[in-house]
């Protein structure tokens, strides 16, 4: 309890407090931004916060992070143009709303319930992450070698088009992480004689390259149109009034726990949830007839539960060291430049840190509905900013951002073929989150296996199945596996079924 | 799903592994037990999408990989970036950058007034955050 309370007092310093709003406010332009996503953002952000503490580096990211998240609504319902693809369900309803004339009134209710979800996502963090944290205590060897390998099937197959094309992004990744020196022997490993790669790929400089040098190259390619996006300039007296808040706050505390649920589900996302929070607040709703054509419980559903993921997925991120999504992947990036590895370390050693930050996570989302129930007209300005502004400006960016680390020009030239390849990872339909993430977790998991084959080389297959956890994480990897297969079979019988009463 | 795409992509992965395998034949046997899992399950995966691929009745025998693909635009800003990158050695970060974000912006297209104020703003913009504010290192050149 009394880190609880430090971490709330620490997260109200003026320092933290100008962190928090400056980086919510960065966060909400850059997912405003059609084509920039919160993850290209945080990668951008990380080396920013290597002049800060660990503290307000950590709040910087969240706030971008959640920033981020709500700031693609603002160009959903302004412009119709989902900002993220999370807001993609935002834009049903909202952009009815904006239609009808009532762009604030779908703007509140955005930020309103991307508050409310927020806040239940907070609150799960701080009951399931400490937990969570402590059932990672009894991980040994081989329950981390399983760890590994589940946290690649489960972002493999839950977030990717296809089952395959997923995981052979995460066995991507996990050959990457390969490179650099045995962590057993000290024997270099596909280093091609380079002292640079002895410590393995510049984690941040691959992050950047893959996810904002990457963006560079899908603009490049495509048509730079001059024609302006046109924002509604008319229609902002009219909020959300209290009747209407009371009406809504249902759909809100649902789609708060759906998207607290679904951010705990490694790899789900904010698109799912907010699809879901969307499908759920038309089941439950009187007004079922009004979906689609301008209902504030539209916007609510999808935005409580998108902005709920943000909480939820840090649980995994933090306790387990998987994240839940490739925001979370980025972010967990940031944690570990700053030294803190994701665990139960996190919740002893550095509980004042952890605690900070979760009570930095919800003053970020205070500063959110601040600024959106404020300013996110003058926000929607910035969707205006043309694409040929905008690359060479992430160029530039990305290049200091990969050489701020180590001040090393090899590592901005990792970047730009990071970059290189993030283009054809994303042209392919590969997945971009997989392969990071098995950068993280390919080391944890060849050290689990190695520990294993050294302590009990005559029954390595025996002890890597002996333990109840490891047991769990093997069914929990094949669930995860069939999953996407059992979900379109009974998508596919819904269809059938309905065709044939038709 | 597109054929020649995935194929395409098959192709890429069995060169890398080719490689990829190359490279293992160096090490010890312990050295190698955990790249000699990732390889295996490398190779097993691209098989699987191989055969899915080839096996697929649905799929049509066609890519849109690069339809609406603006060749020379794409190659241009590859080029001023590795140029970028390379001058930086020599200028140093914040002058290449004054370089390459006007030139590109105008290559873009972009109107010279609106160029201007851009790249100066930009500029400006970073010196003071990166350098003055957070004191994060930038790359320095051989004459600045």
């Amino acid at each position: 309890m009394g880190e609880i309370i430090h971490g709330f007092l620490n997260a109200l310093m003026p320092m933290n407090l100008v962190a928090a709003l400056l980086s919510v406010a960065v966060g909400i332009v850059i997912g405003s931004l059609p084509g920039l996503s919160a993850a290209m953002g945080v990668a951008l952000l990380i080396p920013l916060t290597f002049g800060m503490s660990t503290e307000t580096g950590l709040i910087t990211l969240a706030g971008v992070y959640c920033g981020a998240v709500f700031g693609g609504s603002i160009s959903a319902i302004l412009i119709h143009t989902p900002g993220t693809s999370s807001a993609a369900a935002t834009a049903l309803d909202g952009y009815q709303l904006t239609l009808k004339g009532k762009p604030k009134k779908a703007l509140n209710t955005a930020v309103i319930s991307s508050f409310g979800g927020a806040m239940v996502s907070s609150v799960a963090l701080y009951m399931f992450a400490p937990p969570l944290a402590r059932l990672a205590l009894k991980f040994g060897p081989a329950e981390n070698f399983w760890l590994s390998i589940f946290g690649l099937t489960i972002i493999a197959g839950v977030s990717s088009k296809s089952v395959v094309k997923g995981l052979l992004s995460g066995a991507f990744g996990l050959s990457l992480s390969t490179i650099g020196m045995d962590p057993m022997s000290g024997v270099p490993r596909f280093t091609m004689d380079s002292v640079y790669l002895l410590d393995g790929l510049p984690f941040t400089a691959t992050l950047i390259g893959l996810f904002s040098m990457s963006q560079v190259f899908i603009l490049s390619e495509k048509v730079l149109t001059r024609i302006k996006n046109k924002v509604v300039e008319e229609g902002y007296n009219d909020g959300i009034s209290f009747k209407e808040f009371k009406s809504i706050m249902p759909t809100i505390l649902r789609s708060g726990v759906i998207g607290s649920v679904t951010g705990i589900l490694p790899g789900a996302g904010g698109t799912i949830a907010a699809f879901i929070g969307y499908d759920w607040a038309k089941k439950f709703s009187k007004n079922k007839e009004e979906f689609g054509k301008g209902c504030i419980e539209g916007v609510a559903g999808p935005e409580a539960a998108n902005n709920a993921v943000t909480g939820g997925s840090l649980i995994p991120t933090l306790t387990l060291g998987i994240p839940g999504n490739s925001v979370t992947a980025v972010l967990m990036g940031g944690l570990i430049i700053k030294g803190l590895q994701p665990g139960p370390d996190l919740f002893t050693i550095h509980g004042k840190i952890t605690y900070t930050f979760f009570a930095g996570f919800i003053v970020v989302n205070v500063f959110m509905l601040l600024l959106g129930l404020f300013a996110s007209k003058y926000f929607a300005k910035v969707s205006k900013v043309p694409n040929n502004c905008l690359i060479p400006i992430i160029f530039s960016l990305s290049v200091i951002g990969s050489y701020a680390i180590k001040n090393s020009m090899f590592d901005v030239w990792v970047m730009f073929a990071f970059g290189i390849i993030g283009y054809f990872v994303k042209k392919f339909g590969l997945n971009a989150a997989a392969v990071v993430l098995a950068l993280i977790i390919g080391p944890i998991g060849e050290e689990g296996l190695r520990r294993v084959v050294l302590m009990y080389p005559e029954r390595v297959v025996s002890h890597l199945f002996s333990s109840p956890i490891s047991m769990t994480l093997v069914l929990m990897s094949l669930l995860s596996l069939i999953s996407p297969l059992i979900i379109s079979m009974v998508s596919s019988m819904k269809e059938s079924r309905k065709s044939r009463i038709a | 799903m597109e054929k020649k795409s995935n194929l395409l992509l098959c192709f890429g992965f069995f060169i890398f592994l080719g490689i990829y395998g190359f490279f293992l034949r160096g090490l010890s046997e312990s050295d190698s037990l955990y790249p000699k899992f990732v390889l295996t399950l490398l190779a097993v995966l691209t098989v699987t999408m191989t055969l899915q691929v080839v096996m697929s009745k649905t799929d049509e025998y066609k890519t849109s990989l690069f339809i609406g693909f603006q060749k020379r635009q794409f190659f241009s800003v590859m080029a001023e970036g590795v140029i970028y990158l390379i001058l930086i050695n020599l200028l140093g970060y914040f002058t290449s950058t004054l370089l390459f974000v006007g030139g590109l912006l105008l290559t873009l297209g972009t109107p010279k007034k609106m160029s201007a104020i851009v790249t100066v703003g930009f500029c400006i913009f970073i010196y003071l955050v990166f350098r003055v504010f957070l004191g994060v290192p930038v790359p320095r050149g051989i004459i600045f």
